[in-house]
């Protein structure tokens, strides 16, 4: 029996080996494009598509898509290992925000835009700058996002505030806040405050605060490690605090990483949740939860103000596609892109996800417009959006911020602690000289 | 004891194993303890320009607050869910195996058994959606009319030693299953003949002859449980806040999200010098040569 | 009297502490069947086939659980034999060395893996062997042996040198008497080793995710993550249906090995 077991196992192992050593037979052609992604909806779509079109448009070259699941800190760490050693990638998907530490490490390539027309008549200034290092265009953007303020009309109505609600600074939103909780909203304003949020909490949270305030995380060439700005956010998020408007498990629910799976039932369906600060691929969920038709008259979207009334603020990330300083086939591997990226393309992948686009023309083309209400509500704000300095040091700078949320919305730290304590160790980060109090 | 060339033959056999570990194993390990002493970052201009750094990485380390803080999360966590946890509850089940029904013995170790081969990202997501504010067990505290808790939140401790107690029990109730056979029963009946009550027999008979085990046991159990980082992370990220960041989640904060390997490597080695530590104190202490 | 009650005791706190233990699995099995699965074990109002169909139907699950098949036996097979032979001197010979040897051993089984990995993909991808089942393999059979060799030596140990005598005077050499006459007594222990590393490997998310980058040969425990990474709902369906089908050929091998782990060992009847 045991011989047998044995003889089992080895068999199935050699037939295993047998089935994988046949699957990665060598295609016979001349040139393979290799295409490095993380899995997320509309992205095997979208670049299935654009690997059919390339190969016929180029009959000796093949367009080998390689998909890796993972979460998104993996997948950054598995960007960041393979541009710096694995020659066979060509094509990366990569994080805007890792861009600038990339081309730090010398991980990317510098690609000709020059002659590329569409650059600069679709790509607008903020964008094209926010990739735009030392001159030269690393990666090309195929997706942006921004943030603002959801708010569900009838819970807000039914506390009695006036519609269309217009927030236009801070003391708005802690009026809406105040009588929210007075009429019982279990989640009057949901936000993320949590490390374990990641960047979500620096961005849609913290950011989207600070960026409203006449002070900013880095300022000429150094980081700002001390500011009324800084503070004053903190104060924002201790307000809440105070108000006493989360009970201790809501409070748990909000912070966890996998919160988010309540917000269809608890802000489209129920009444649970006022007002969301989030981002505008959120809008997906209040469709599919609500229905296309039913949904704008609950949800309805605005821009985030600043502090002191002066106007709007967001804040943008996105994903790019990049060319690895590896490659052997850069112009290929650009001229893959490009064909990725246009008009059409970029209009069937925008029908397939909720991602939000870059280009102008996709942006006024009826087909991205009347698909999703909210993403063509939240378009514009690119015109006053902030983008995270693209500069080393900001990922470990980022989880100082979170830990300082955190320890302010859960009442561990008071704003001026947390503000401290932040002072202290992204000096301790950055180093002497990179810094800045103010 | 031996003929002189089987013995030389046998010395030979232990090369195999050695010439793997050697190649894939010490080789990075090698390179990792050198990574320590750099200032080397995961992407940026340090990734590929880093320069050496001496010891600075472990001064920075050891004055820092929070290495201390992680420090002494694994050790509650080691001692808690493993040294106490998963030894009491291995070797009561053990004990209660010996003399229950067949049948009722198989199927518990059955059931103890397959939480432990069940993969460690399911054995996560079975507990996140267990301890979960809308999740079975507030469910059932709710049938008792006792208020929901949020356990992932208010207890993350607590509920992260109950997740790896779940989970790894059954190492130790194997070991002593297999020990507790080497416990003669002839021993122990004539030890009740004599008058003696359970309470002694398990101290004074059963014990002392498995203390071997008990050693080994907990020798294996500490370094595996050192080392445990997936369930941990994927349960709770370390949080809230700090409260369940141990040693490995702290290094792998400070190495894949803040970038920062040379000083996460740095920890690694801190790391194995904690398991040195406990290893040399545990073998000193119960007297066993090899 | 007394005993039967104690007898019964025992039994009633065993299925007690079966029952305990089985909870949280049902969830999971309920929530595979359950069209509209969330976070409480309910009864499904829709049982439901689909959520293993969409798992199974989608390309390249099925590629995965076939990686993780070879990348778990692999290293499986080669931790057994080689610690298996490894063992047998440091359990029976007084080598010069031993204490270092035995001390080295255990002190790399305290590194957590994580910590070495980016200096691994280094190594590999120098040496051009990263991208491959069979190089994740060894590489988790070494990271593995370590502790391996300390269970196999130990398992050893409990067993008397007298019987191994009687084969030497029988004329057997070494590798004979490890076959015919150790291995059959610790067999047990063999399992569990064997167990031990299968389950090891196969679950490990962060070494593949690493190491290998075509995605016709990531194995199970990175594919799970496709349910993880995006923005979208999860599908806590499909999910549970996933980890049932990651989970079961485990349970099936400790479930067909178990004949040979559940005899104890078998040490008196052999000294006899």
């Amino acid at each position: 029996m045991l011989k047998k077991t044995i003889a089992a196992v080895a068999g199935i192992c050699l037939a295993g080996s047998a089935v994988f050593a046949a699957g990665s037979k060598k295609s016979g052609k001349n040139v393979t494009l290799n295409v490095m992604y993380k899995e997320v909806t509309g992205y095997t779509p979208w670049l299935e598509q654009a690997k059919a079109q390339f190969e016929a448009a180029n009959p000796n070259v093949t367009v080998k898509l390689m998909c890796l699941p993972s979460t998104e800190a993996d997948y950054n760490t598995k960007t960041a290992l393979t541009l710096q050693t694995d020659n066979s990638v060509d094509v990366m998907v990569t994080d805007s925000f890792l861009v600038a530490s990339l081309v730090g490490s010398d991980c990317l390539a510098p690609l000709t835009v020059s002659n590329w027309t569409d650059w600069k008549t679709q790509y607008p200034e903020s964008i094209r700058a926010s990739q735009t290092i030392n001159g030269k265009v690393y990666a090309i953007p195929y997706t942006t996002d921004t943030r603002g303020l959801y708010y569900n009309a009838k819970t807000l109505a039914a506390a009695g505030i006036k519609m269309p609600w217009q927030p236009k600074s801070w003391a708005d939103i802690l009026d809406a806040v105040k009588k929210l909780h007075a009429a019982g909203v279990a989640y009057p304003i949901w936000m993320n405050g949590s490390k374990a949020q990641g960047e979500g909490t620096s961005m849609q949270t913290f950011e989207m605060l600070l960026s409203g305030t006449n002070d900013w995380l880095y300022e000429n060439g150094k980081w700002v490690t001390k500011s009324k700005g800084f503070t004053d956010s903190l104060k924002f998020i201790q307000s809440l605090k105070d108000m006493g408007i989360y009970s201790n498990i809501n409070l748990a629910t909000m912070l966890d990483a996998n919160g988010w799976q309540m917000l269809p039932e608890k802000f489209a369906k129920g009444s649970d949740v006022g007002i969301l600060l989030d981002g505008v691929w959120k809008a997906a969920d209040w469709i599919n939860a609500l229905g296309a038709d039913k949904v704008q008259d609950v949800i309805k979207v605005v821009p985030m103000p600043n502090q002191n009334g002066t106007g709007f603020t967001s804040m943008s990330g996105g994903w790019t596609l990049a060319v690895s300083k590896l490659s052997s086939k850069k112009d290929v591997a650009l001229a893959f892109i490009k064909l990725a990226v246009n008009k059409e393309n970029m209009v069937f992948f925008t029908t397939k996800g909720g991602d939000m686009t870059v280009r102008t023309d996709v942006g006024s083309d009826p087909r991205y417009v009347q698909l999703n209400y909210y993403r063509s509500a939240m378009t514009p704000y690119i015109g006053w959006t902030r983008f995270r300095p693209a500069v080393d040091g900001y990922p470990s700078v980022s989880i100082e911020i979170q830990t300082a949320v955190e320890s302010v919305i859960s009442g561990q730290k008071t704003a001026e602690e947390a503000a401290a304590v932040y002072d202290t160790n992204v000096r301790k980060i950055v180093g002497k000289g990179n810094y800045i109090q103010k | 004891m031996v003929y002189a060339d089987q013995a030389k033959k046998a010395r030979l056999m232990i090369l195999p194993a050695v010439f793997l570990i050697l190649l894939f194993y010490a080789g990075p390990v090698l390179l990792a303890v050198l990574y320590s002493f750099t200032d080397k970052m995961l992407v940026g201009l340090k990734s590929k320009h880093w320069s050496f750094v001496g010891l600075e990485n472990y001064i920075v380390m050891f004055s820092d607050k929070d290495f201390y803080l992680s420090l002494l999360n694994t050790v509650v966590f080691l001692v808690f869910s493993a040294i106490i946890g998963q030894q009491v509850l291995g070797f009561f089940l053990a004990q209660l195996c010996e003399s229950a029904n067949r049948s009722i013995a198989h199927l518990t170790s059955l059931i103890v058994l397959i939480s432990w081969v069940t993969p460690e990202v399911v054995v996560s997501f079975i507990f996140f959606a267990f301890l979960n504010p809308n999740g079975s067990l507030n469910n059932f505290l709710q049938l008792l009319h006792l208020k929901p808790v949020a356990w992932l939140y208010d207890h993350a401790m607590l509920a992260v030693i109950f997740t790896n107690v779940w989970r790894g029990t059954a190492f130790s109730m194997l070991m002593f299953q297999a020990a507790l056979k080497s416990v003669d029963t002839s021993v122990k009946e004539a030890a009740l003949i004599d008058g003696a009550s359970p309470g002694q027999i398990l101290s004074r008979i059963t014990l002392p002859i498995i203390s071997g085990s008990i050693m080994t046991n907990t020798i294996l159990i500490t370094l595996q449980t050192l080392g445990l980082f997936g369930l941990i992370y994927a349960l709770t990220g370390g949080g809230p806040g700090f409260k369940t960041t141990t040693l490995p989640i702290y290094m792998y904060d400070k190495a894949f999200a803040a970038y920062q390997i040379g000083y996460g490597t740095a920890m690694a080695i801190v790391m194995l010098g904690l398991g040195m530590i406990l290893s040399v104190i545990y073998v000193k202490k119960l007297g066993k040569d090899f | 009297m007394n005993n039967y009650l104690k007898k019964n005791m025992t039994n009633v706190v065993l299925l007690a502490v079966a029952a305990l233990f089985f909870w949280p699995m049902l969830w999971l099995v309920f929530s595979s069947f359950d069209a509209d699965a969330n976070f409480a074990i309910k009864i499904p109002t829709t049982w439901t086939l689909g959520n293993y169909g969409a798992v199974l139907g989608k390309d390249g699950n099925l590629q995965s659980f076939l990686n993780s098949f070879i990348i778990a036996s692999l290293s499986a097979v080669i931790v057994t034999v080689l610690a298996l032979i490894a063992a047998y001197p440091l359990s029976r010979y007084n080598l010069k060395n031993k204490k270092k040897i035995m001390y080295s051993i255990l002190f790399l089984t305290g590194l957590p893996i994580t910590a070495i990995m980016v200096p691994v993909y280094m190594v590999f991808f120098k040496l051009k062997i990263s991208n491959s089942l069979i190089s994740t393999s060894l590489f988790l059979a070494a990271t593995a042996l370590p502790y391996s060799i300390w269970m196999m030596k130990n398992y050893m140990d409990a067993v008397p040198v007298v019987l191994e005598e009687c084969a030497w005077l029988e004329g057997a050499g070494i590798l004979q008497t490890i076959r015919y006459v150790i291995s059959p007594i610790i067999l047990p222990g063999i399992f569990v080793v064997f167990i031990f590393v299968f389950s090891g490997s196969w679950g490990n998310f962060f070494v593949p995710y690493i190491l290998i980058s075509s995605v016709d040969k990531i194995p199970a425990s990175v594919s799970i993550y496709q349910f993880f990474g995006s923005f979208n709902q999860v599908n806590y369906g499909h999910l549970a249906a996933f980890s049932v089908l990651y989970t079961l050929p485990i349970a099936a091998l400790y479930l067909v090995t178990k004949r040979f782990t559940s005899s104890g060992y078998v040490l008196n009847g052999a000294v006899k």
